[in-house]
């Protein structure tokens, strides 16, 4: 168990560089414009009409300049800034002045991570399920069949599939509702009626994200099976006559799932950026929509603030199924 | 004697198709051979003569782009000759490990490496026979074998990386004769290894063989094990095999011209004379010379060789060889 | 060269993905023959129909779909050739040291590439747009999405180097003296140089993506015709609710050739390249 710690404190290590190399350009993005970036939000606020006295003004001015990092030295701007993170403080947002933030990211959140959790779960499994058994039977008809499929599918990006759905099913074929995350006027509790009235609006988002995962998936779980198969100890157990189910199953697919693990740590920010792009095609709501909202009104505080959590919590989620990897592989835990 | 595998002229090709050309490399060419029981034998060549191909063939590994051009194989199931050529998928995976298992070449990797030893030898054994009681009808049968074959209990809980190379090889065997087979086929099973491991390997597979008296084709090129172990030996050469006898008729009466220059490049204790090896390399499987595949090295090369392919007949008891020459003498002797 | 063409043109999926590159590559072509200038609204009726002479329809805005569509694939094509270019100097440039010169430099330097691997990158890029936003022509997005292409396929370099460093001819030409400069370069390169392509072409279909994504968000420069611009406007002007379906299908269906032809060209490619598969393909006897 001590081994762990070989394996262990090293990808802590690599959390902490991820976070840092990614705050880090966070933090230097607002010196890419040669304008003052205080002094526009500032003209963005009191332009769209909001009353500010002159002491709440400073103020405003003073916590922007912290959190944007631009006085005073270098180093004490960043080290500003990471204090003002820690504490979860990314100002006011410029849209809905002056609703802080972060309120902002904690209402948009769990819809997120919802949508995100279950469809990443359930396309890993499938699409690795079904790639496994289509590299396994890679003659048989069915298996083509799904590979070519596949082949289409895996280029797309999110934003044209869940356009290509939306038109599909909410437009052309009138079945989901085109907007939303539950109806309006509906009251949110833990009776049926919300529920159902939840899934149906998370239906079509779902389906895109689910879609385009088990195609990827799929795509690489084949890969990794066909060079599985040549392994000597899948020849020794076709020797040994070995029923084909135990082969497909234990012997290739259980070992073709080690390598997706580490895989699906690699792409969680890929398919963060795809779960955003699809909430913003169905108006779900959640960070995506948060931040098309941010980009169309301007609203800098906000951006930066999802990005920023963007990157601790991908990083953190990256972490965690890095943790898990040794639970599955004993070449790992026993050395 | 019953023979447990008999060949008939069989013929197993690896096939390169591009729309260009067609590439066969003849790795078994015409082998026509009868095996055998409660024997072990001993098969030896150059590398690249087609031995692992002969047993990868015979146990039923041929796959593309390895096939089987021609010729029967049988195995001897419930008293009747099988053709196992013949046979569907389901049929012949119930025969195989009962009645046949292989130990393949590196058997570093041939254990899953993501269950532990126990969990491997349980799957080899539920796929042939049901276990009702799992103390009684796994565990017991296990723990004897493995005693009788000198390994260490905690082989079984372990996981194959934790496993020296030499420990692996030798529970690889122990998997190999879980079931008693009639014939073991062991693909070079001390290449790799070091000395000591290499004998702990051959005591081994003597240990089994006349605890289950079944038949053991040893391939290696490594003529000291051979001397060590086999009962009787064939000699394979670019495909074919050109003799076949006892192991001491054979090392001290090697007939064939090619055994004989293997034979004589042997060291002695106490021979210091200057060793001769064959003049010139082995053909190439894709690009096989006419008549005998030996003429183009062959000191005692006649016209009918480069005409004619010489079959393996006995021209001694028990002793085969395929030579034109030691036809001849037969012929002469009459 | 013109073997391994005739043999890649034998695979399907190759066969499609270069007649559709080829088709796509033509079209932007025929961008210098464009009779109306694609910034100028209002050059021709609008909201028409596909019909001829408007043979892909017309938008809201009056401009030709067909005319537009062509400049839209040569500017998305050159956004997506510069980012993929840059980036493989970048990548080969760290693959490189790091993986000769292995140590520290080397943990260090994949540390830091990993990081760009985990990172959203998205929700940085869409930071970075909605600051530069007015500045973002076609190269300084080709330069910006450079900037965080590479990390991937630095890897993929760097294990390459790592295995050559290993090989014998390495050892025998740094005994015989050679520059560590002129060994890396000369001995070196022949083997990377499949690696940069076949990754090339991944990128490219990334740095396309990217550029769609942003423009949709209205974060590019939304003057200059792209792929993705000619859908943010489609959707900007309700094209669907308003049922011009030809305005967005167009460059819909047009990316999605785009991406699919791309995918192909790279999976076939590198098939093609890998040693293993290639043993494969010809020993497929016939059953």
């Amino acid at each position: 168990m001590l081994f762990i710690k070989r394996y262990l404190l090293p990808r802590i290590v690599q959390f902490l560089v991820v976070v840092f190399v990614g705050i880090t350009i966070v933090f230097f993005v607002p010196r890419l414009t040669p304008v003052d970036p205080v002094q526009q939000v500032i003209s963005q606020i009191t332009s769209q009409g909001a009353f500010m006295d002159p002491a709440a003004v400073d103020a405003l001015r003073q916590s922007l300049t912290e959190l944007y990092g631009l006085e005073g030295g270098m180093f004490q701007q960043y080290f500003a800034f990471w204090g003002r993170l820690i504490k979860g403080d990314f100002g006011p947002s410029l849209f809905q002045f002056p609703t802080p933030v972060m309120d902002l990211i904690m209402i948009s959140l769990p819809w997120t991570a919802g949508l995100l959790i279950t469809t990443t779960i359930i396309s890993w499994i499938i699409g690795n399920l079904l790639g496994g058994l289509a590299g396994y039977f890679k003659n048989k008809a069915w298996a083509k069949t799904l590979d070519n499929i596949s082949m289409v599918l895996r280029p797309i990006p999110y934003y044209i599939f869940s356009l290509l759905l939306l038109i599909l099913f909410a437009y052309l074929i009138p079945i989901f509702p085109s907007a939303g995350g539950y109806s309006v006027g509906r009251r949110i509790g833990f009776n049926w009626a919300f529920i159902s009235d939840l899934l149906i609006h998370s239906f079509l988002p779902a389906m895109s994200l689910v879609i385009l995962g088990i195609a990827a998936n799929f795509m690489t779980m084949k890969l990794i099976v066909s060079n599985i198969v040549a392994e000597d100890y899948v020849m020794y157990a076709k020797a040994g006559g070995l029923k084909e189910s135990t082969i497909a199953f234990k012997y290739v697919i259980k070992n073709g799932l080690l390598p997706q693990i580490t895989g699906l740590a690699l792409s969680l920010g890929q398919i963060f950026g795809g779960a955003l792009i699809t909430e913003i095609v169905f108006s779900y709501p959640g960070l995506g929509t948060l931040l098309y909202g941010a980009i169309n009104s301007g609203d800098y505080n906000l951006i930066m603030g999802v990005t920023s959590l963007s990157v601790i919590g991908i990083a953190g989620a990256t972490l965690l199924v890095d943790l898990i990897y040794p639970l599955f592989d004993p070449r790992i835990r026993y050395r | 004697m019953l023979n447990i595998l008999k060949t008939e002229n069989l013929k197993s090709y690896y096939i390169f198709e591009t729309p260009t050309e067609k590439k066969e490399v003849k790795a078994v060419n015409d082998v026509s051979i009868d095996i055998e029981e409660d024997k072990i034998y001993g098969v030896a060549g150059e590398s690249g003569c087609g031995k692992s191909t002969f047993l990868k063939t015979v146990c039923g590994l041929a796959e593309p782009p390895l096939r089987i051009v021609g010729g029967t194989i049988y195995y001897l199931v419930n008293g009747k000759y099988v053709d196992i050529t013949k046979l569907s998928q389901e049929e012949y995976r119930k025969l195989r490990w009962e009645y046949i298992s292989y130990i393949p070449q590196g058997s570093m990797s041939a254990l899953n490496p993501i269950i532990r030893v126990k969990e491997s030898f349980k799957d080899f054994v539920t796929a042939h026979k049901k276990i009702k009681d799992e103390q009684k009808d796994f565990e017991e049968p296990l723990r004897k074998h493995l005693n009788a074959l000198g390994l260490p209990m905690r082989v079984l809980k372990s996981y194959p990386h934790q496993l020296s190379g030499g420990m692996r090889q030798r529970v690889t065997i122990a998997l190999a004769t879980i079931l008693n087979p009639r014939i073991i086929l062991a693909d070079e099973p001390t290449t790799a290894l070091d000395v000591v491991a290499q004998r702990a390997v051959i005591q081994l597979l003597k240990d089994i063989q006349s605890l289950q008296k079944n038949t053991i084709i040893l391939v290696t090129h490594d003529m000291a094990v051979h001397a060590n172990i086999a009962d009787r030996m064939l000699i394979m050469y670019a495909g074919v095999f050109v003799e076949e006898a006892d192991t001491e008729e054979l090392f001290e009466n090697p007939l064939h011209p090619y055994t004989k220059f293997l034979i004589g490049s042997l060291p002695k204790m106490g021979d210091k004379s200057y060793k001769v090896s064959a003049p010139g390399s082995p053909p190439s499987l894709a690009n096989l010379p006419q008549g005998c595949p030996f003429h183009p090295r062959c000191p005692y090369v006649m016209d009918i060789c480069k005409n004619e392919r010489p079959a393996l007949v006995e021209t001694k008891p028990s002793h085969k060889v395929s030579c034109f020459l030691n036809s001849k003498e037969r012929i002469q002797n009459d | 060269m013109l073997e391994a063409f005739k043999e890649l043109m034998k695979d399907g999926r190759f066969k499609f993905a270069f007649i559709v590159i080829c088709v796509l590559a033509f079209m932007s072509i025929l961008s210098f023959f464009s009779p109306y200038d694609p910034l100028r609204w209002n050059v021709v009726p609008r909201d028409r129909p596909p019909s001829w002479p408007h043979i892909f329809g017309t938008t809201s805005q009056g401009q030709d779909l067909f005319w537009q569509s062509t400049f839209a694939i040569r500017n998305s094509l050159t956004i997506a050739l510069i980012a993929s270019g840059i980036s493989r100097v970048i990548a080969i440039i760290v693959g490189l040291v790091s993986g000769y010169k292995g140590g520290t430099v080397d943990t260090v330097l994949m540390s830091i590439n990993d990081s760009f691997v985990v990172m959203p990158l998205l929700p940085i890029l869409i930071l970075i747009a909605s600051v530069i936003r007015e500045n973002l022509n076609m190269v300084m997005l080709g330069i910006i999405l450079s900037l965080f292409g590479w990390a991937w396929d630095a890897r993929v370099i760097r294990s390459q180097i790592l295995s050559l460093r290993e090989r014998e001819f390495t050892y025998t030409a740094i005994l015989s003296g050679t520059k560590t400069f002129n060994l890396v370069v000369k001995e070196y390169f022949p083997f990377i140089i499949p690696i940069i392509f076949a990754t090339l072409i991944n990128n490219m279909i990334w740095a396309t993506g990217m550029e769609v994504t942003l423009a949709i968000l209205g974060l590019s420069n939304t003057e200059i015709p792209t792929i993705g611009t000619m859908i943010h406007w489609a959707v900007n002007y309700q094209s669907i609710l308003l049922g011009y379906w030809w305005w967005i299908l167009t460059p819909v269906i047009i990316s999605v050739f785009l991406f699919v032809a791309l995918y192909l060209l790279s999976t076939s490619l590198s098939e093609y390249l890998d040693p293993r598969t290639r043993i494969q393909r010809i020993g497929k006897a016939k059953e």
